[in-house]
């Protein structure tokens, strides 16, 4: 017989092995399970508190729809005025250009004729008298060039004539806004 | 039945474990991540609903607040500034009072009412993007001519809205080529916002500018 087999040891140490895994995965098991409860827990509170909401918005509505006019109103007006308001912050002062330039014309001058669009201006004055065209061309025009809010680019002399007792000057002012093809 | 209960005597050690985390994966794939995602949804539901609330109540605060006559007043001269159609009416009696306030004569006016059907409809000469104006070309006629350009700034004084882009004047007689501004609106648009705010102290300010146009 045999003496060294020993069978004691073995068993156990497998019957251990076992315990332990057994252990293992009761424990993964029981916590997966319990994360489980928890969110579906969870879920459930945010569902309700979602459905909770959604009855609030749809009271909310409900006591709106009352005031449908008044919305309506406040609605379009507050669309007009919006629109209103960018019309008059980018519309064209043609007048106040116009009026400015001619603020550099001295009352001596008569006005023959004004062309006007936002590219160009062009007056047509008329004088009996010659020096009052010098001191014009001398002085006022200079000082108008010079006016840098106008936005002027360019000064023309387009024509200079003599008619019946007066002496008719042409003038463009040029914005320079057309861009050149 | 006898041989499977042999079995499971047998190796009931392997059996169980197995049973065990195979049950806890299914619950991760079946029940935990989907409850993970529905989690995420309900939040971003929250979060959005939660916004949505707040926008109604403000609205409603601001509905509750308003006058009657005030929203209605301030509409009638908001779509008097900016009509929702081609108002002649409305653009006679404006080029009539700018003449009258320059010293000046209306003599005529004329106007490109626009396409019936097709592609004539399109209308879009307005200066301002979005914005479409109806093309008018007055003559006027003032002792002065320099009345003729005051006639110019009391007309973009005056309801509707109009911009003058161009002039062309001979002594006392100007040919005036004007837009005026207009622009339709889809009611049915517009009262599906939910959002309504009161009007700000910039819109007030501007209402009062306009009723000093109202001439």
């Amino acid at each position: 017989m045999k003496s060294d087999i020993n069978l004691v040891p073995t068993t156990s140490k497998v019957k251990r092995t076992y315990g332990r895994i057994f252990v293992f995965s009761a424990a993964v098991f029981g916590v997966i399970f319990v994360i489980a409860l928890l969110l579906i827990a969870y879920s459930f509170i945010l569902k309700t508190r979602v459905k909770g909401l959604e009855q609030q918005e749809a009271l909310l509505k409900g006591n709106i729809s009352q005031y449908a006019i008044q919305k309506e109103r406040l609605l379009v007006t507050a669309e007009r005025l919006g629109m209103i308001r960018k019309i008059i912050s980018t519309r064209k002062k043609l007048d106040l250009k116009v009026a400015s330039i001619l603020s550099f014309v001295p009352n001596e001058f008569g006005i023959e004729a004004i062309n006007a669009d936002k590219d160009v201006i062009s007056l047509k004055l008329a004088s009996p008298s010659l020096r009052e065209f010098d001191a014009l061309i001398e002085e006022k025009i200079p000082s108008l060039a010079k006016d840098k809010a106008l936005g002027l680019k360019k000064i023309n002399i387009a024509s200079f004539a003599e008619k019946g007792n007066n002496y008719v000057l042409s003038l463009d002012f040029d914005f320079g806004t057309k861009t050149k093809k | 039945m006898q041989e499977l209960k042999r079995y499971y005597v047998k190796y009931k050690k392997q059996l169980i474990p197995t049973v065990l985390l195979s049950l806890a994966l299914f619950i991760i794939f079946r029940v935990i991540l989907p409850q993970v995602s529905s989690i995420s949804e309900s939040n971003q539901a929250i979060s959005d609903k939660a916004r949505s609330v707040e926008t109604l109540k403000s609205s409603l605060s601001a509905l509750a607040s308003l006058g009657e006559t005030d929203s209605a007043s301030n509409l009638e001269l908001s779509l008097k500034a900016l009509p929702a159609s081609k108002d002649i009416a409305l653009i006679y009696s404006a080029l009539s009072s700018a003449a009258t306030s320059s010293q000046s004569e209306l003599r005529d006016f004329s106007l490109k009412v626009g396409g019936v059907y097709g592609r004539a409809v399109k209308v879009s000469s307005g200066g301002v993007k979005g914005v479409p104006a109806i093309d008018v070309l007055a003559r006027v006629s003032a002792a002065n001519p320099s009345n003729l350009i005051v006639f110019s700034k009391e007309l973009q004084e005056r309801l509707p809205l109009a911009e003058v882009k161009r002039i062309d004047s001979n002594k006392d007689l100007g040919t005036f080529e004007i837009g005026f501004y207009y622009k339709t609106y889809d009611l049915s648009l517009i009262s599906r916002q939910d959002k309504v705010l009161s009007l700000s102290q910039q819109d007030l300010n501007l209402l009062n500018q306009l009723k000093g146009w109202d001439k």
